[in-house]
This record gives C-alpha cells, structure tokens and sequence, in this order.
C-alpha cells in the first residue's frame, strides 16, 4: 500500500474496545481478532476520510514516534488487516 | 463459530432460509417454518440455528458446553469436541447435568441463567425444562492436576466466541452477539479449569 491511499472498516465487521483494546469479529470467517494498542488506534482512525500518511501522523503524535517509523508501523498494519479482510484501502487516484 | 452451512443472508430482521440436507427453516419477521424435515439429525440442526436467532435480542446464545448443577447454582463447561465436556458431566452428581453438549444462556432481568435444551451429546438423556442462574463459566483444558484461573475480557471473549454457535453474517447480529457475551463476562467469571479426569475437578471448580 501507499501513504495516499484510504483505508476503511470492512461494512460487515462487528468490533468492541475492550479493556482499551479493539477486538472484531471478521466477516470472512467469523474469527475473533485481537488488536494491541497501535493497531487498535489505526483501527478506529481507519474510517475511510484519512489516509495512511494521516493516520500516521497521528500515530507519531500519540506515542512520540518519528513520522517515518510511525508511518511504515501504519503500513504493516494495514497491510495485515487487509490479508484479513477486516480493512478495505481505497487506493489513491483509483 | 460454528457457521450455518448454506446459511441464507437476509437484510437484518428480514426474511431467512436455512437448508441443511433433510430439512429447510425459512424464518420470515413474523414467524417461522420448518419443512422437509427427514431425519432427527435434520431437525435437531435446524433447531440449534432456529434458537440462535431467536435467542440473540434476548440476549442470549448456545454454547458447546456441558452444564452441571450444582446447590442451585450452573456451572458451565465449555470446550469443542475432545475438550472433556461429557467427561466432567460423567464425574459429576448424577441428576446434575443439564446438558453434556449444548447449553443455552440467556439473561432475565440482568440474571445470566443457563437453560435444560434437547441437545445432548453422549449422555443421551432427556432434556429438563428448567433454568437456573450461572455461578462460573470454565474454558476445559484437561491436564494432569486441578487449577483454575479467571481469564480477562478479552480472552474470556474469545473463548465464548470460540465456542458459540453462530449462523449469520450480519453484522448487526455479531455485534449484538458481542454485546451479549461482554455482558455475561461483566456479570460472571469465566475461568480457564485444567482439570483431571477423576472427581477432584469438582474441588477446583465449584
């Protein structure tokens, strides 16, 4: 994935904070998914308005982290929810 | 989650047709129909998927697990195939088990309450239509001594999930299946039982 491109929850995925961690239950496969704490923040920022780069920033003002490591962090992650079809990313100019 | 096979994906509240070989359930806002049922097996099926979506704005669900009663009060052994639930049901009081298979939970009134259903397992037996209000809830792991261990939210969470039996694909539905599992975890501990397989398992779970 890229920086400009817009990540968004799956439409069909149920999720809860719990214990101030996110936990969903995929559509795919009704498996129940555990985030940590940095996932479960690019979790909720993932809302289909804010591009990886943004929630990155984000992410490096959370937890005072360069932008540069905050945003390859950011990019993993996506890229992981993705394989599991929790997140949907609109890509950039598409 | 058990996931419904050929399960249908009806808009929420909407209409719902579940076919499994030998018998169809259409569920419609109003009622529902079973049909072509040709063996025990089939209605036996369609009754679990019938009870889920009945149950759930409850709240409530079915859980593979054994219940024993014990003083009035459920304990609940939850755990797949293997994992010992017909063999905690076997060592436990005779005319206490609920259920060595299937048990049925539901909130009334903010009380948990675990309900006799027809789904048995090994025991065979006949389903008792009572309730009664759940003490603990055990995730089985059979081990080579007695300990119990009460497990935080979210692998409380993923144990109840892990187990339930589950027959939709809307997410309106999951969530309200989270809500309902959050509020047992609030209201009763869920544990994490190694046990033997001899009647000392009684001592750490009860």
């Amino acid at each position: 994935m890229k920086p400009d491109d817009t990540p968004r929850q799956h439409p069909n995925a149920a999720w809860r904070e719990v214990d101030g961690a996110v936990v969903i239950i995929s559509p795919e496969d009704s498996v129940l998914h555990e985030l940590n704490e940095t996932a479960s923040l690019v979790w909720k920022e993932a809302d289909g308005t804010r591009t990886a780069q943004q929630i990155a920033e984000r992410l490096a003002d959370e937890y005072e982290v360069e932008e540069a490591i905050a945003l390859a962090d950011t990019c993993e992650m996506v890229n992981h929810l993705e394989q599991k079809k929790l997140l949907i990313c609109a890509k950039a100019g598409a | 989650m058990t996931q419904g096979i050929g399960a249908g994906l009806p808009p929420p509240g909407g209409a719902f047709c579940y076919r499994v070989a030998g018998a169809t359930l259409s569920l419609e806002q109003h009622g529902a129909r079973v049909s072509s049922v040709r063996n025990e097996y089939a209605l036996d099926s369609v009754l679990r998927v019938l009870l889920t979506r009945l149950l759930l704005p409850s709240p409530g669900f079915l859980l593979h697990a054994a219940t024993v009663v014990q003083d009035g009060k459920a304990y609940v052994f939850m755990g797949r195939s293997g994992a010992g639930k017909s063999t905690v049901a076997s060592l436990s009081p005779r005319g206490s088990v609920l259920t060595d298979e299937i048990s049925l939970l539901r909130r009334i009134e903010g009380t948990w309450y675990a309900h006799g259903t027809p789904f048995w397992g090994e025991f065979r037996a006949a389903g008792q239509n009572r309730r009664v209000p759940v003490e603990s809830v055990f995730a089985l792991v059979q081990a080579g001594s007695n300990r119990t261990e009460r497990l935080p939210p979210r692998p409380a969470l993923a144990g109840l999930l892990g187990n339930t039996l589950f027959f939709s694909d809307h997410r309106a539905e999951r969530e309200e299946l989270l809500r309902a599992q959050l509020s047992l975890i609030e209201s009763v501990p869920v544990q994490r039982l190694e046990f033997r397989r001899d009647e000392t398992c009684w001592e750490a779970a009860a």
